[in-house]
């Protein structure tokens, strides 16, 4: 039990201290801050890759764009179903490290940590 | 019912490309309204919608498909192939929401999304009574730019025409076109400002009347908006319809305002909103008689009761049990010049589910 409780606290502990990076292919220059907000809400037309670990996509979308995850997915939803884009796809780190690489016009959130050697470009880092 | 569920297999095969996107979505309602000029209450199984969004690329094509009770009568809301490469220069071809105001595009059929039960009047379907371009078949340009830190977009929709009288969903039974366009700014992300016109040339000619008389609607709206997802709704839009021939005009429009109380726990969101419209027709409007006159022909009651001149008032909530099922509870006062005032009370379970990809 008491072993339990240390793991539970040990996981607690270390997504307390999870980062998100922001990151796109290595071969685009740098993007401003306001131009990621325009691009994750649809008014630029990109892909945007979000992780499937959902923790660090609610750090990044409440920090950038001051809503929840979830008011996120639904603005997506009623976008998608007005006829104005995609819904933004989650995938685990390896798919989207991969997809990203490949095309130039994506842009992903990530888990920090995950990135630091992938060969991306990482554009800005939240915690 | 055999070819929808052709395109919606079509739909399926293909999305199985990686370059591929599929999404299909089913929603709908079922609700319970009172009426008090009825006097009574009733259980209804409101409209149903199949909604399907493919891409590949720069295209994009949606197929919105409408089952409307109470004949289950199948209609093609929308159904359109879009050219997207550019942000600022995007086409669209095929049957789609005219550009006029901010809602009717945001809601479209699905109203699910909505805070409210049903549309405002001045922006309903034509079938219900609409006076405004709902539906348009047609071409479409449009765009978006960010300029100094303001994004400014456009839209220009060349269609059939009004489909109360001069299209339907196939064709155009006149010879005019009418063109819809709108330019609006976004402040910030949730807000706008927009301004929207039509011209809208028509012969009402409908075996329903059995005869002919030529309309030309002049329309002009005004919309001002802050939407913020999971925050304030405000919503208010303003038309002026001038009918050029018989010099005769009309005026309407609507507030919406919105705010989730209550977030988090055992349900999703708990939003009080308060509705305020008003709809005024000067007598004499050629095309508002004929309009009148078809409802009439029709038994649309209430959507005959709903068009003359009138101010609503409208209170209630939506209590969201998740993002996909919602109960929504309202209360309808009717200050109405014509005939005496009415109300109504609407109970409406409405859902919405993601049925591929989503």
């Amino acid at each position: 039990m008491k072993r339990l409780l240390i793991l539970i606290l040990m996981l607690s502990l270390s997504s307390l201290g999870q980062k998100a990076a922001i990151v796109v292919n290595p071969s685009i220059k740098d993007i401003k801050k306001e131009e990621i907000k325009d691009i994750l809400l649809g008014m630029k037309r990109k892909k945007v890759i979000l992780s499937k670990d959902k923790a660090v996509n609610e750090i990044a979308i409440e920090k950038l764009l001051g809503i929840s995850y979830e008011n996120f997915r639904v603005y997506w939803l009623e976008r998608a179903l007005a006829g104005e884009g995609n819904l933004p796809e989650e995938m685990n780190y390896k798919e989207a490290i991969r997809e990203i690489k490949k095309n130039k016009k994506a842009i992903g959130i990530l888990p920090a940590e995950k990135v630091k050697s992938s060969g991306l470009k990482v554009i800005m880092v939240i915690d | 019912m055999r070819r929808i569920i052709l395109i919606l297999l079509t739909f399926i095969v293909a999305s199985f490309s990686e370059e591929n996107n599929l999404n299909l979505f089913i929603y709908g309602d079922v609700r319970s309204e009172y009426l008090n000029l009825e006097d009574k209450a009733n259980f209804k199984i409101g409209d149903t919608d199949i909604l399907g969004i493919f891409t590949r690329g720069n295209f994009e094509v949606l197929m919105e498909v409408f089952i409307e009770q109470p004949d289950n009568f199948v209609d093609f809301e929308r159904l359109y192939v879009k050219w997207e490469k550019f942000d600022i220069f995007r086409i669209t071809l095929g049957k789609f929401h005219p550009s006029l105001g901010y809602a009717s595009m945001k809601w479209h059929h699905g109203l699910h999304l909505m805070t409210i039960p049903d549309r405002p009047q001045i922006i309903n379907f034509e079938d219900e009574g609409g006076p405004l371009l709902a539906h348009g078949l047609g071409i479409r340009a449009d765009g978006l730019r960010k300029l100094k830190g303001i994004f400014v977009g456009y839209s220009i929709d060349i269609i059939n025409g009004n489909q109360q009288f001069g299209a339907d969903n196939s064709s155009d039974f006149d010879k005019y076109k009418s063109v819809v366009a709108k330019l609006y700014i976004k402040p910030t992300h949730f807000s706008e400002i927009g301004i929207s016109g039509a011209y809208d040339p028509t012969d009402v000619n409908s075996e329903l009347l059995n005869k002919r008389v030529k309309t030309t609607n002049r329309i002009l709206g005004l919309n001002l908006v802050y939407d913020k997802p999971g925050g304030t709704e405000f919503i208010a839009e303003y038309y002026k319809i001038d009918e050029l021939i018989s010099d005769k005009s009309a005026w309407g429009g609507f507030i919406l305002i919105s705010y989730p109380l209550i977030k988090g726990g055992n349900i999703y969101e708990f939003r009080p909103f308060l509705l305020l419209e008003k709809i005024d027709w000067e007598y004499g409007n050629e095309w508002f008689i004929n309009v009148l006159e078809r409802l009439r022909l029709e038994e649309e009651q209430d959507e005959y009761i709903a068009l003359t001149k009138k101010t609503g008032y409208t209170l209630g909530f939506k209590l969201s049990f998740s993002p996909y099922t919602a109960l929504k509870i309202s209360y309808t006062y009717s200050d109405n010049k014509d005939i005496k005032d009415t109300w109504n009370a609407k109970a409406v379970l409405s859902f919405m589910i993601p049925a591929y990809g989503g």
